[in-house]
């Protein structure tokens, strides 16, 4: 994959640089999620850093001069190289999501288990009230016997 | 006197054998609050996080629009991809809620009033007893009024062990598991960190070039200028506010995990609860900020833009 901060120049050909771009960091990116051990924060680097560089004023003012058809397969590619870094960001949630979720029904069971426990002291003090309030009940009879 | 003694002496053998679990209940409580509190940070970071995911993108296709049309395939590939995003986003948000309601049910069993008021009910059948046995035996009971008051604090002081080694036995039961979580909070802040910290910087790029670079390199900053040049140079320079909220509550996710690890070699301090605090207050208060000035522009533009509540149509 092409990398214009290494050079430091601008494109030679914008469009076809930004097509083999897109077409690479499409390949890449197929490769990475098929791949567990892939580093997608690496690979997420380099691609913005070519994102960055494509949609920077010398690449953009150099399309400008370009024809029409050029400047829409230009665009068309670029918005390519985009959509695959959008889904490089969503796989690497998608991970930690997946992640979360593996403990949620643990969670859900911690949760329940401690209002279980509130509920039972709660319901320890009810239970004395509750006598109580019987206590008291045979305590004003008590005196009439 | 000597029944008042032998009432209070399990109580005070309770305390002196079984104390532990009791004289944890603060430390469960400031954990839990400390806990609820980093969760609301995190729900709201996510939010923030989110818009400024779609804000970047819509940047990225005005710049593409402004060169040429754009396709309706493209345009819509882009919006399927933030949709995307932020199904993953609220999936995420639901994960922490979940995680938040754990550490509410946790401070509100720490903070539960069954002891106190378990104590007041016994103290008072206590008094009513008395008072029936003195009915009956038609004698008074010396020291009754103290008998009455030291079963009530037995009784508390049984609830309240209770209370403190019910949340010990989860505590044991659900350690592993908190501790992953909060590890994985942390890999997940730091993704986020990641991507809100390249969004902000794509967003700025042009600012920076237009403002920055261009009239330096075209010799157009003067005297005049240079100080609003110099100021606007180190403010698009300058780590984005939202990539260094996201990076605090990263440190509160880990203060959090070490909070959790000293509650259960029962070594938590309340300067630990605080550091955990004082980190998220800042979040905290300028996410409340962000949802009043929301808020305000929602009743006056009748429109909101907050929430990664983006819906597919």
């Amino acid at each position: 994959m092409s990398d214009p901060t290494e050079t430091g120049n601008p494109a030679a050909n914008p469009v076809a640089e930004a097509q083999t771009d897109a077409s690479q960091a499409k390949a890449e990116a197929g490769k990475a999620l098929a791949d567990p051990q892939a580093d997608l924060n690496q690979l997420l680097g380099s691609l913005r850093t070519i994102e960055t560089q494509l949609y920077g004023i010398e690449v953009t003012q150099q399309v400008q001069a370009l024809s029409d058809a050029e400047k829409q397969e230009f665009v068309a590619a670029r918005l390519q190289l985009t959509s695959v870094i959008n889904q490089l960001d969503t796989a690497q949630l998608g991970e930690v999501e997946g992640n979360l979720q593996q403990y949620s029904a643990e969670l859900q069971e911690g949760i329940q288990s401690l209002q279980k426990s509130l509920n039972d002291l709660t319901g320890a003090s009810e239970w004395a009230g509750a006598v109580n309030s019987i206590v008291s009940v045979i305590g004003q009879i008590v005196p009439l016997v | 006197m000597k029944s008042v003694s032998r009432l209070l002496l399990p109580a005070l053998l309770l305390t002196a054998f079984t104390g532990c679990a009791t004289a944890k209940i603060p430390q469960f409580e400031a954990f839990a609050n400390a806990g609820t509190a980093y969760t609301e940070a995190v729900d709201g970071l996510i939010t923030q996080v989110g818009n400024s995911a779609v804000d970047a993108n819509s940047v990225k296709l005005l710049q593409n629009r402004a060169l040429a049309p754009v396709a309706m395939s493209d345009f819509q590939q882009q919006d399927k991809d933030m949709w995307a995003y932020l199904a993953d986003l609220n999936q995420i948000q639901l994960q922490t809620t979940l995680l938040g309601s754990y550490f509410q049910a946790l401070a509100d069993l720490a903070t539960s009033s069954a002891p106190q008021s378990f104590s007041t009910e016994v103290q008072s059948l206590a008094t009513t007893l008395v008072g029936v046995t003195e009915e009956v035996r038609g004698t008074s009971i010396a020291q009754g009024t103290e008998i009455a008051t030291a079963a009530g604090s037995v009784g508390g002081l049984v609830v309240k062990e209770i209370q403190g080694k019910e949340l010990q036995r989860e505590l044991e039961a659900r350690k592993d598991t908190i501790a992953q979580i909060l590890q994985l909070q942390q890999t997940l802040l730091a993704v986020l960190s990641s991507q809100t910290e390249a969004n902000a910087r794509f967003t700025t790029a042009l600012d920076y070039e237009e403002e920055v670079v261009t009239p330096f390199m075209a010799g157009q900053v003067t005297q005049a200028t240079q100080t609003s040049w110099m100021s606007e140079r180190f403010s698009l320079l300058s780590q984005p506010v939202l990539v260094e909220q996201v990076n605090t509550a990263a440190q509160a996710a880990r203060s959090l995990q070490q909070a959790w690890n000293k509650l259960l070699s029962n070594d938590l301090t309340a300067a630990d609860v605080q550091t955990i605090t004082d980190e998220l207050a800042p979040v905290l208060a300028s996410l409340d900020a962000l949802k009043t000035e929301t808020k305000s522009t929602t009743s006056t533009s009748g429109s909101s833009t907050a929430g990664t509540g983006a819906t597919q149509p």
